[in-house]
C-alpha cells in the first residue's frame, strides 16, 4: 500500500465520520479528533514554539471545525480543511503572543537587539533532557538556533514540510500559496541554513 | 572547494537539518485532547457564557472608570464651607447695629500669610475656606449691648426764625471799554 493510497483511504474514512459528525453525532466528531490530533498540534506547535500553547490552539481549531462542519463541502479532504482552521488559529496566537511578549520585553530592549521576540525561540532553546542533549551532536545544536532565526515564511515552511505529518499540497493549502512556491521556501531555508554552517566552519562531507 | 559546490552535494547538511526539524516537532500532544474538545462542545455555555461576560464586562468597566476620573471629588475645588455659618451672619441684624456693635473682623485672607500657600492652584481654595471660618467666627461671636440715644429738651427760643435781611443793591455802573489798538486786534 503505498502513501498515496493510505492517504486516500484515511480521507475516505475521515469523509464517513464527517457525514456522522454533520447528522449530530458528536462520538463520530470525536473519533476524528482521535485520528487527526497529532497533525493539528504539530501544525500548531511549528507556529507558536509552545506544546502547551499548541495544545491550546488545537482545541480551539477542534471545536471550530465542529462549529463550521456544515459548512465543509467536501472539495478537499477534511484534514486540510482542519489544518487550514488550525494555521489560521496558530497565526493568531503567534502574532498576539508575539505583542504580548513585545510589550513586557519593553520596545527598549527589543530596539537593542534590532530584533523581535519570538515565540520559536522556546522551541529552538528548551524540548529536551540534558541527556538527549548530551547524545546530540554539536552540530545538531547549532541547527535548532539557525532554524529559528530564519525568516518565518521560510521557517513555517521548512518545519511543516520536514514534520512528516503533512503533504506539500496540505501545507500548500494550508498557507495559501501554490505548491511550486513552497517547494522554493523548503529549498530556500535549506541553502540559507547550509551557508551559515558553511560560514560557522563546518564540512559538508 | 567552492561554496557552491558544497552546497550541491549536502548530504550531511540536509540529513542534519531534517533531524533536527524532525526533533523540533518532535512532541507529543498532551493526552485528553478529545475530551476536552468534546467537553467543549457539548457544554459551550460555560466558557461562551464567561466570554459573552467578558465582552459586556469589559467595556462596562472602562466606561465606569472614565465617569470616576471626570467625577472624581478632588478634580472640583469647591471648598466645604459650613452652610448655617454665613446664612445666619447675613440674615441676622440691621447693618446699622452692626456697625455700633463693632467693626466686621478683618477677612481671613488678608490676615494669613501668603507664603504658607505656595501652590497656585490651591491658593483661592485655601482663602475661600478660611473666609467662610472667619465669617462664622463673626456670626457666633456675642454683639455688645446698644447704648441708649439721648436727644436733648427742645425750647421756643430754638425754634424761632431770625430775620433775614438784605442789604440794597448798588446802581450798575456802564462798562467803558477802551478801543483795542491795532496789534491787540490782531490776537
Amino acid at each position: 500500500v503505498t502513501a498515496t493510497e493510505a492517504a486516500d483511504a484515511a480521507s475516505a474514512q475521515d469523509l464517513v465520520l464527517v457525514r456522522r459528525a454533520q447528522a449530530g453525532d458528536v462520538e463520530a466528531f470525536g473519533e476524528l479528533v482521535e485520528r487527526n490530533r497529532r497533525a493539528v498540534f504539530r501544525a500548531a506547535l511549528a507556529a507558536v514554539g509552545s506544546s502547551t500553547e499548541a495544545d491550546d490552539v488545537a482545541q480551539e481549531a477542534f471545536v471550530t471545525a465542529f462549529q463550521k462542519l456544515n459548512g465543509f463541502r467536501a472539495e478537499s479532504s477534511f484534514k486540510t480543511w482542519l489544518l487550514t482552521i488550525t494555521w489560521r488559529k496558530a497565526i493568531d496566537r503567534r502574532k498576539s503572543v508575539t505583542k504580548w511578549m513585545q510589550r513586557l520585553v519593553g520596545p527598549a530592549q527589543s530596539g537593542e537587539t534590532g530584533e523581535e521576540w519570538d515565540p520559536m525561540d522556546r522551541l529552538a532553546a528548551g524540548g529536551q533532557s540534558q541527556e538527549d542533549e548530551l547524545m546530540t551532536s554539536d552540530l545538531q545544536r547549532r541547527l535548532r538556533p539557525l532554524i529559528a532565526s530564519l525568516p518565518k515564511k521560510l521557517r513555517d515552511a521548512l518545519l511543516l514540510a520536514g514534520s512528516g505529518d503533512h503533504s506539500y499540497d496540505e501545507i500548500a493549502t494550508m498557507l495559501k500559496i501554490p505548491t511550486g512556491t513552497l517547494k522554493w521556501r523548503v529549498s530556500e531555508a535549506r541553502r540559507l541554513l547550509k551557508q551559515k554552517m558553511l560560514s560557522m566552519g563546518y564540512t559538508d562531507v | 572547494m567552492s561554496d557552491t559546490r558544497r552546497e550541491g552535494r549536502g548530504a550531511r547538511f540536509d540529513e542534519a537539518i531534517d533531524r533536527a526539524v524532525r526533533e523540533m516537532l518532535d512532541v507529543e500532544p498532551p493526552a485528553g485532547l478529545r475530551g476536552r474538545v468534546l467537553d467543549r462542545i457539548e457544554n459551550p455555555r460555560s466558557r461562551g457564557w464567561s466570554w459573552t461576560w467578558t465582552w459586556i464586562a469589559g467595556p462596562l468597566v472602562a466606561a465606569a472608570m472614565v465617569i470616576l476620573v471626570v467625577m472624581a471629588p478632588w478634580r472640583h475645588a469647591a471648598p466645604v464651607v459650613p452652610a448655617a455659618g454665613p446664612a445666619i451672619a447675613r440674615v441676622e441684624p440691621t447693618p446699622a447695629v452692626r456697625a455700633v456693635a463693632g467693626p466686621r473682623p478683618p477677612k481671613a485672607a488678608e490676615r494669613a500669610p501668603r507664603s504658607s500657600v505656595r501652590d497656585g492652584r490651591a491658593q483661592p481654595r485655601v482663602e475661600a475656606a478660611s473666609i467662610a471660618v472667619a465669617e462664622a467666627a463673626g456670626a457666633i461671636e456675642p454683639l455688645s449691648p446698644i447704648a441708649p440715644v439721648s436727644v436733648p429738651v427742645m425750647t421756643q427760643a430754638d425754634i424761632r426764625q431770625t430775620e433775614i435781611g438784605v442789604a440794597r443793591l448798588t446802581p450798575v455802573v456802564e462798562l467803558q471799554i477802551a478801543p483795542l489798538s491795532p496789534p491787540d486786534r490782531r490776537n
